[in-house]
């Protein structure tokens, strides 16, 4: 269909950019493309045949009929046919935009600069959107021929057995344009069927030429195809924040691919809305998992507050905590601290218990009466408990009950320390080894130091 | 075996970090924040870093302990609320380091200290008020910011070092310190039983 068209749109005169003929220009764009490309070659002559107004009638009707399918003139394979159907597409649109008398006049300095811009690359889109500034003025068809050249060779394949009752083909990057785009009847065929590829599923633009494309003269190709589009300029501004968050993670897909919904807003200003706000509602959700009693609560304001009071109280826990070993701290020796520190965490050896048990025992009289009263009014439960039954390996055990995630110790603490040591080291530079090592020297746990010389 | 039990860990939790970013080329962000989310809040419920922190934290308070017993105790109010809070900092200076530096919050904490005692060092040489812009930026901002937002807000002053955090990077950090809080408050109420279960035991036996 598509090749009958730009056979039948032949242009007779010489390659001349002149601006009015557009589709002199055409033709001198396509002999430029499609010297290397041997099908092309019998399509100039066709081209020579027809003049402008056959260019404008035909491109009418074939666009606005439902075209038959004919690749028997092109050998459609490859890259090379697809760019073909792809400038023959872009020459029809060059025509349409002659219908409505625009002049390329003023077009083309307005857009001959940032079309000349990209580097031309290996990209088709470039190549194929580069001639398109000289082609027409009309800003209207510069942007939807950037769009028409974003498609992929995929989507050209499928089309040009299908090309404009547009099948439900998802890779159809510019369905969500196409709505904002046509105020012109011609593209009304195009209109009504791109809307049925849209329904069934979009995709973003960036997807498109990404999955293209795997060089950074993509990135930047697609880039500044995006930049052409005066529609698109917060999708870039995302795409670039988006990039500028994954750049570290690879550099050439800097872009984070978004699909729109069915049903819901293309624009890419909701796109981004919608993605930022589900980022926000999934980190919520997490948080609701973790703060007790979220889950009745609806709304971002309730569940702030919930785990507002809830960082509240466990700061207030903590320094609550840090009180009472403060109290408790003072009160003991080295010996006391180093051998509780081993039970920390409920052992299932047996043996640890007795033994804490009886160097508790030895060493009680470092112990004072009033931070004993101090500790009773704090939690006369707990201390109750360890009064009655000391000996009882089965209440210490019992005491480590109601902390199930601290798991029991299998070697003496001491090895963690010192490697927790070396942790530390890493991260700041504070005196903490240096008193520790002093501390371990005077240290009257004989295991410590043996177990640090192992580590260190 | 301890040195077993850490590399091993150490090493799965390193894969796992180096494998996200391969996975999230293709995946979106969303998916890959989760999993960090997920990580981040797996890793605080370990075994390994629990005990990694009760460790510490009773190395800390042993250093902390053997520095406020070199001061004189006549003032045991005082010394208690000193102590208090110097504990409290080592406690959290303790599962900020425990967090390995990943976290916004425990840097900040870390940090913090550094930054007192550079302050301690510039107050010396001049009196300047540092907190004076700050009270007066918060005295100043009496709009009425949408709830949502003031909320927000507030809870980035909760959490340490993140007061100008966008916001989905202030619930991530709000997540990791809730956890990492959680088990703070659980090392230290264990730890704290175990010394309280000595001290009163022994003296009522006493009398």
């Amino acid at each position: 269909m598509e090749n009958e068209l730009f056979m039948n749109a032949g242009v007779s005169h010489p390659p001349v950019m002149t601006a009015p003929s557009s589709s002199s220009a055409m033709l001198k764009w396509v002999s430029m493309e499609t010297q290397p490309v041997d099908p092309s070659l019998s399509r100039n002559l066709f081209w020579e045949k027809s003049t402008e107004q056959s260019i404008f009638d035909s491109a009418l009707s074939s666009l606005v009929s439902s075209p038959t399918p004919s690749n028997s003139n092109f050998s459609v394979g490859g890259v090379g046919g697809e760019n073909v159907i792809m400038r023959e597409l872009i020459g029809k649109l060059g025509n349409i935009g002659d219908i409505y008398g625009i002049t390329a006049s003023n077009g083309n300095s307005c857009y001959a600069t940032p079309m000349s811009s990209p580097p031309p690359g290996s990209m088709m889109e470039t190549k194929t959107t580069t001639p398109m500034a000289e082609l027409s003025g009309d800003p209207g068809f510069a942007e939807r021929a950037a769009r028409f050249s974003c498609f992929g060779s995929r989507s050209f394949n499928s089309r040009t057995n299908s090309p404009f009752p547009i099948n439900n083909e998802p890779p159809i990057t510019t369905n969500e344009k196409m709505p904002r785009v046509s105020s012109s009847p011609v593209f009304k065929p195009l209109a009504s069927h791109v809307p049925a590829g849209e329904s069934s599923g979009e995709f973003s633009r960036k997807r498109r030429t990404k999955s293209k494309q795997n060089s950074p003269s993509a990135v930047s190709s697609s880039k500044e195809i995006e930049e052409k589009e005066d529609s698109d300029p917060k999708r870039c501004k995302k795409s670039e924040e988006n990039g500028d968050k994954t750049k570290s993670i690879d550099p050439y897909k800097d872009y984070i691919h978004v699909r729109a919904r069915r049903g819901q807003a293309t624009d890419s200003h909701s796109l981004a809305e919608r993605v930022r706000r589900e980022k926000i509602s999934e980190r919520m959700k997490l948080l609701q998992d973790l703060v007790p009693g979220c889950n009745k609560v609806t709304g971002k304001a309730l569940m702030l507050d919930e785990i507002i009071n809830y960082v509240q109280s466990l700061q207030r826990q903590v320094e609550f905590l840090s009180m009472k070993l403060s109290s408790v701290n003072t009160r003991l020796d080295f010996n006391m601290d180093a051998l509780l520190s081993k039970d920390i965490f409920p052992s299932s050896n047996n043996l640890m218990h007795h033994q804490q048990v009886l160097r508790l025992d030895s060493s009680a009289e470092t112990l004072l009466g009033d931070h004993h009263n101090k500790n009773l009014q704090l939690n006369p439960d707990i201390t109750s408990n360890n009064i009655i039954n000391p000996l009882e390996t089965s209440d210490t055990s019992r005491s480590f009950i109601h902390l199930p995630t601290l798991a029991h110790f299998s070697d003496s603490i001491s090895q963690y320390s010192t490697f927790s040591e070396d942790d530390l080291h890493s991260i700041i530079h504070m005196g903490f080894a240096q008193n520790r090592l002093q501390e371990l020297n005077q240290g009257s746990s004989n295991q410590v130091p043996s177990h640090m010389k192992a580590e260190l | 075996m301890v040195e077993s039990l850490f590399p091993s860990i150490e090493n799965t939790g390193e894969s796992s970090r180096r494998k996200k970013p391969r996975i999230s080329e293709t995946a979106e962000a969303e998916i890959e924040a989760r999993r960090v989310n997920e990580e981040s809040l797996k890793r605080w419920k370990t075994n390994r870093v629990q005990q990694i922190y009760a460790c510490k934290l009773v190395e800390a308070l042993r250093r902390v302990r053997q520095r406020s017993s070199t001061t004189s105790n006549n003032e045991t109010d005082k010394l208690v609320s000193g102590a208090a809070r110097e504990i409290r900092d080592t406690a959290d200076r303790v599962l900020a380091a425990s967090a390995r530096g990943t976290t916004r919050w425990s840097r900040a904490i870390l940090a913090s200290r550094v930054r007192a005692k550079l302050k301690k060092h510039r107050k010396a040489k001049k009196s300047t008020g540092n907190c004076k812009s700050r009270k007066g930026l918060t005295e100043t901002n009496r709009i009425k910011l949408p709830a949502v937002e003031r909320k927000l807000k507030i809870l980035g002053r909760l959490v340490p070092g993140c007061r100008k955090v966008s916001v989905p990077n202030l619930l991530d950090e709000a997540t990791d310190y809730i956890a990492a809080l959680e088990m703070q408050v659980q090392a230290m109420e264990a730890l704290a039983e175990l010394l309280t279960a000595a001290a009163p035991r022994t003296t009522l036996t006493g009398t």
